[in-house]
């Protein structure tokens, strides 16, 4: 009788500690690192929201996405857009009809940060945003089959800038945005 | 001691530098041009030729009329489902740093521009205009000189997606001459059109 409940206690104890063991490594596996262990950053550059609502988007299609440039199938960094090459769809969606759609911006904004992954998350920590060949491209800082797409200072130059250095205390110019989308000047 | 080059050798030399000559040749430009097929029965090369066709996949640099070049080339057809070139239409031309200027048609519909006549700065903002009809391209042209670069010459665009139909000025018929100029050396109406 005796040897029963020692048997007894030392399953219940068996389980205890297993099951014990479970939840303790349950916990560690969803916690997250100590504080301070883990640098959490949370950034407002580059945003896919600004890219949308600001206008950014536009900006590219009009100057890079005509169908003879960043609009035509054979190029790096493809722009969609209402006026060039348009998202295979079974909308009757054409190039010139209708609007640029919400699938087109976001694979516009997939197709401009992809172009240089690294680059980008440099300059989202920080790093100066001309390294990119978003901007040297059109610029001409770099050579550039389809020349100048934006001049030195003009308002496209200080909305991309923009967008790519967006914080609370430096907000997009949506203005420069709004003024470089209306192109070409109709 | 002097050593002279038999016949021979001269073939061989010149097969090889016939070799690096050829290997030299651009693929995609030399796919593009034969792409564009044969001239059309009865248009001899020149100004009405290859009505519709991208002008200047042979007229640049590298290209099998280098000699001719053109900044800016294309056709204006009349109607939108039938390819009858219009005469004397303007294509009125803006380029990035304003400049401007105005080509016209000949009787297929062909237009064209040489260096030695403008040399814009991309992009270029377009309208094509005869009488009192206008009709302007919502979007910029932003480096091709060949207008069929994009407005394909099939009446129903292979891909939708990606190209656009030829251009055309009216949405009906032209006024006055639904056949063309009556006074073309060559056909108006491009082979193969309804």
């Amino acid at each position: 009788m005796k040897l029963e409940v020692s048997s007894h206690f030392r399953l219940v104890l068996a389980v205890g500690v297993l099951s014990a063991l479970s939840i303790s490594s349950s916990l560690t596996a969803c916690s997250g690192p100590e504080k301070g262990e883990l640098e959490r950053k949370v950034s407002t550059r580059a945003a896919p929201g600004s890219f949308r609502t600001a206008g950014v988007t536009t900006v590219f299609e009009r100057r890079c996405g005509s169908l003879d440039c960043h609009g035509g199938i054979g190029r790096n960094m493809r722009i969609y857009s209402s006026r060039g090459l348009r998202l295979p769809n079974e909308a009757g969606l054409r190039p010139g009809v209708g609007e640029t759609t919400l699938d087109e911006i976001t694979a516009n904004y997939q197709s401009i940060l992809t172009l240089e992954p690294e680059l980008v998350n440099a300059v989202i920590d920080g790093a100066d945003p001309y390294t990119l060949l978003i901007l040297k491209k059109p610029l001409e800082l770099e050579k550039h089959k389809g020349g100048g797409a934006i001049r030195k200072g003009d308002d496209a130059e200080r909305c991309i800038v923009s967008w790519l250095k967006e914080d609370l205390l430096t907000p997009i110019d949506t203005v420069a945005c709004t003024n470089a989308a209306t192109f070409p000047k109709e | 001691m002097t050593r002279f080059v038999t016949g021979k050798r001269l073939r061989t030399m010149a097969v090889l530098t016939g070799i690096a000559i050829v290997s030299c040749a651009d693929p995609v430009l030399s796919d593009a041009v034969e792409g564009q097929g044969n001239e059309t029965s009865g248009v001899e090369k020149g100004e009405f030729h290859r009505a519709g066709q991208p002008c200047g996949t042979c007229h640049q640099e590298g290209g099998p009329a280098a000699d001719f070049p053109f900044t800016v080339a294309g056709t204006v057809f009349a109607q939108p489902m039938r390819q009858v070139g219009v005469e004397a239409a303007e294509i009125r031309m803006t380029d990035a740093d304003g400049t401007k200027y105005t080509a016209k048609t000949n009787c297929v519909g062909n237009f064209f521009v040489t260096p030695a006549e403008w040399q814009p700065k991309y992009p270029i903002l377009v309208e094509v205009a005869k009488n009192n009809v206008r009709r302007s391209m919502r979007s910029a042209i932003g480096r091709d000189a060949s207008c069929a670069g994009c407005h394909t010459p099939d009446l129903e665009p292979a891909d939708p997606f990606s190209q656009v139909p030829h251009i055309y000025l009216f949405s009906g018929d032209e006024p006055g001459s639904p056949e063309g100029a009556a006074d073309c050396k060559v056909d108006p109406k491009r082979v193969g059109s309804p």
